[in-house]
């Protein structure tokens, strides 16, 4: 396997937390930028995960298949009325191309 | 015809085969703020960075409203909108959360991208099977609302 290719780039921290990173990293056995990557790939894919649990319900929700209070289970308010208003404007930019 | 339309709806549409027909039959107008992001995003050369740089190529027509109207979004949007609301012309963005924004408060005409796919086909500028395939292409699923939504599009569109 190759070299995997990384940039090297510049980060600005307090001391308190630069000193909880060190500390963590200590405990864990990694270095500096181990601990700070792996937390931010960590991270990344709880965000992508909440987003692909997100997308379900929406889509299962637009398909009829579950209702408006499973929906709030996942989907916040703000988020839910998002959710109906994109289904009105799709329905409504069809309906002004079938006239 | 004439749009104004956003940094997400410029690289949608270009994202189409038939971008340059789209180019060639309705005026596309960017603001300052939309050339701003798509120069930002041509400086990659990863997809949507290459989008833009096309995009750029084009020299769409620029034009800047006015007044921008009070809306708690980002410049670019507002100006777009704002453009749109002055000009009484349709604005194609394809933020969910921004043309729910807009509409709640002002009469402004916010059509998703797709829109103009749609109107070359009723226009019978592009085929039924070409307009699946484009849209498909065009309609990037940047996060969970877009990926449902467009999901939802394309399967009301297949019925046309």
């Amino acid at each position: 396997m190759g070299m995997e290719t990384t940039t090297q780039f510049s980060l600005r921290f307090q001391p308190d937390l630069i000193r909880q990173i060190d500390e963590e990293a200590e405990k864990e056995y990694k270095n500096r930028t181990e601990l700070i990557k792996e937390a931010v790939v960590h991270f990344i894919r709880e965000k992508e995960e909440k987003e692909k649990l997100k997308q379900v319900a929406a889509e299962l929700w637009l398909k009829g298949e579950i209702s408006e209070t499973s929906l709030k289970k996942v989907l916040h308010e703000e988020e839910i009325k998002d959710l109906k208003f994109g289904k009105g404007w799709i329905e409504e930019t069809l309906h002004e191309i079938r006239r | 015809m004439k749009f104004a339309v956003d940094t997400g709806a410029a690289l949608s549409l270009a994202s189409s085969a038939h971008f340059q027909k789209i180019v060639n039959l309705y005026d596309l107008i960017i603001t300052e703020a939309i050339e701003a992001e798509l120069i930002q995003f041509a400086a990659y050369n990863d997809d949507l960075g290459l989008k833009a740089q096309e995009i750029l190529k084009m020299k769409l027509s620029k034009k800047q409203p006015h007044h921008l109207l009070p809306l708690f979004l980002e410049k670019g949007e507002i100006e777009v909108f704002s453009l749109a609301w002055e000009e009484k012309m349709p604005a194609l963005t394809d933020d969910v959360r921004a043309a729910r924004v807009v509409r709640e408060k002002y009469s402004v005409e916010v059509r998703p991208s797709f829109y103009v796919l749609l109107l070359l086909y009723k226009n019978k500028k592009i085929s039924k099977e070409e307009l699946i395939i484009d849209i498909n292409s065009i309609l990037i699923r940047r996060n969970w609302l877009t990926g449902a939504l467009w999901g939802y599009a394309q399967n009301l569109i297949k019925n046309l």
